[in-house]
């Protein structure tokens, strides 16, 4: 029987077409192509020339750039004026003026490893999350709270504010809630009943109350657990609550990433002889951390800006001097709030925003979640 | 010194519960050392659970399972897992490593072998698999039958002294079968390992085994030399299934 069909001679390799550009005529189309089309698009231009001008007119034309407090007042638009007078007090709060410096020094270390670390395929990362997770939080402490013997005076941390605070707040919280959440989530899954059961029951109560509830818990009820006489930090009691809030949330991330690591990853792990920790330190996490890295970074940010709830508990984070500074009577006038609080959005976004990117860069380099375990 | 167990593995009177399912019916076993097993059977029979009692990915509620002269237990669990390679149908190599990784990563870890000899032994056992050329890639990037060499070339790493393979084609297209048949029948030759493989490759097992191992519903139902179960089968449910197996 003969075949249907038999091939006498090769179909022949070519190019792919040319892939074209979105062309001009292609964009009009899709704006003015139909009358929906063209009703939207007519929408959204009133939209843009409607909110666009007011905003540039207010923020930055008749925006006061230099001068004082009059002429603000004499002005209609933001009193950028103000910002620079009070820049220093949201930076720093009252940390004391001749020891800034040191401050300045915390901040240029922890930006200096962060650009270390945030970039893909860089040298010596080991080296660098050693420093950033174990040297730098203790120096940063020391120079922040003063060693006498060293030289550098103490600055009690009633004293700290401002940004400074807000930073201080958010990196504890990330620092400690990423290890922590990493060993709920392995203790909720464990075959053990105690460690899961405890486990189960810190995640599911601090998932449970509310940020505030845990922020006066831990104002109220930590000295309690301490030996008489011991009084712990005012700025260590709402760090000990973001921390263990974040670490709840961050706990159901990772187990999240945890459910969706195919069963044998792991098997092939003990297959080979490997016994539990470096199984998850080696294969598990690395693959869950890279996994999760879009919900880990989620949390983050939504931790940074939940630090703004420390004010409750008497704590001066960046939002809280700024609220404060507002109200200067020497700088009263009506464009001071507004301008405040947009200044406000815009570090807090300029913040966030910054860790987002981040973490879609970390994202596509394959071996970074590799080298963090 | 210690003396070389003349078994391989004794398994006597096994038995497993999957919750209320009697998955593993009074299983015993003795294997010498360099013998190779085949074992085959309906899906759901149980064979892959029986070998993977052997390294103690399952553990079983009754009976005594001694591999390698070890007792198996909690406590020689590693010990046991250290000389015991295994193959699994999915391949399971670690996807954030690349094949040269995945192959040092447990001499590394668990025979503390220092880099550069890891990488030695690697690249030859990759060599052996003829995935060489392939060592810096990431598994992703291979093919079914090129991740399933490299699982090969990571559990001879270990230089184990038993080699389990649970169904290592049934996940590979036709081509890739033979190709990894072959490259079992060949490395097992000449390491001269204990080898228990699960397989629906009546070819392969024909060629390969010393002893077929036939199981159904949980127990062992026949053992037989490979010429016997093809031309003799015995039981009436060897029977049944060889009758489907080879039509």
């Amino acid at each position: 029987m003969e075949a249907a069909f038999v091939r006498a001679a090769p179909a022949p390799i070519l190019p792919p077409p040319k892939a074209d550009a979105p062309r001009f005529a292609e964009i009009l189309r899709h704006l003015i192509g139909s009358p929906k089309s063209v009703l939207l698009t007519l929408a959204a231009l009133v939209l843009i020339l409607w909110a666009v001008p007011e905003l540039l007119r207010y923020f930055v034309i008749d925006a006061v750039w230099h001068g004082d407090a009059a002429a603000c007042r004499a002005a209609d638009g933001a009193c950028w004026a103000f910002i620079g007078e009070k820049l220093p007090y949201f930076i720093y709060g009252a940390y004391p003026l001749d020891q800034r410096w040191r401050v300045n020094l915390v901040f240029a270390i922890g930006a200096a490893l962060i650009a270390w670390l945030a970039t893909p395929r860089t040298p010596a990362r080991r080296l660098g999350l050693w420093l950033a997770f174990i040297v730098y939080p203790i120096a940063a402490f020391v120079l922040l709270y003063g060693w006498p013997a060293l030289g550098l005076r103490r600055v009690t941390s009633d004293l700290w504010g401002g940004l400074l605070v807000t930073l201080i707040v958010a990196a504890v919280g990330i620092v400690v809630s990423l290890p922590l959440g990493i060993l709920l989530a392995l203790g909720r899954r464990s075959s053990l009943p105690a460690v899961r059961l405890t486990s189960i029951a810190f995640i599911e109560f601090m998932r449970g109350v509310p940020m505030i509830a845990v922020l006066f818990m831990a104002d109220t009820m930590l000295p309690l657990f301490l030996p008489e006489g011991v009084e712990p930090d005012r700025l260590v009691r709402p760090l000990v609550g973001v921390a263990l809030f974040a670490a709840a949330y961050m706990a159901e991330v990772i187990r999240g990433g945890l459910q969706a690591l195919p069963k044998g990853q792991s098997e092939a792990g003990a297959a080979l002889g490997l016994r539990f920790w470096p199984i998850q330190r080696l294969i598990v996490l690395p693959q869950v951390l890279r996994l999760t890295i879009p919900a880990i970074a989620n949390t983050f940010i939504g931790l940074f800006k939940d630090t703004t709830l420390v004010a409750t508990v008497g704590i001066f984070d960046f939002l809280r001097t700024v609220d404060s500074a507002r109200l200067d009577p020497n700088w009263s006038g009506p464009t001071i709030t507004t301008t405040a609080y947009a200044f406000a959005a815009l570090v807090y976004f300029i913040c966030c925003f910054g860790m987002s990117r981040t973490a879609q860069r970390l994202e596509r380099h394959r071996g970074f979640a590799a080298q963090l375990a | 010194m210690t003396e070389t167990p003349a078994r391989a593995i004794e398994m006597a009177h096994l038995n497993k519960w999957f919750g209320q399912f009697h998955v593993l019916r009074d299983i015993s076993l003795d294997v010498a050392v360099a013998e190779r097993i085949v074992i085959c059977g309906p899906s759901g029979s149980g064979k892959s659970t029986l070998i993977r009692c052997i390294n103690g990915l399952e553990d079983f509620q009754d009976g005594r399972l001694v591999v390698d002269g070890i007792e198996l237990s909690r406590a020689s669990l590693a010990a046991v897992r250290r000389d015991v390679g295994m193959v699994f149908q999915h391949f399971n190599l670690f996807s954030h490593l690349t094949v040269l990784e995945n192959c040092t990563l447990a001499p590394i870890e668990v025979r503390r072998m220092n880099r550069c000899a890891a990488d030695d032994l690697a690249r030859h056992y990759l060599d052996r698999v003829k995935m060489a050329d392939h060592a810096g890639k990431y598994p992703g990037r291979l093919s079914g039958g090129e991740q399933q060499r490299v699982a090969i070339a990571r559990a001879l790493c270990m230089s184990p002294k038993i080699m389990l393979f649970d169904e290592p084609t049934s996940a590979l297209d036709p081509e890739a079968v033979k190709d990894v048949l072959d490259l079992i029948m060949t490395l097992t030759a000449e390491d001269k390992t204990t080898m228990l493989c699960v397989t629906h490759e009546m070819g392969f097992a024909r060629e390969v085994a010393d002893r077929i191992i036939f199981m159904a519903s949980g127990e062992i139902v026949e053992i037989n030399r490979p010429e016997a179960f093809f031309t003799a089968p015995q039981h009436e449910r060897t029977k049944l299934f060889l009758s489907q197996m080879l039509r």
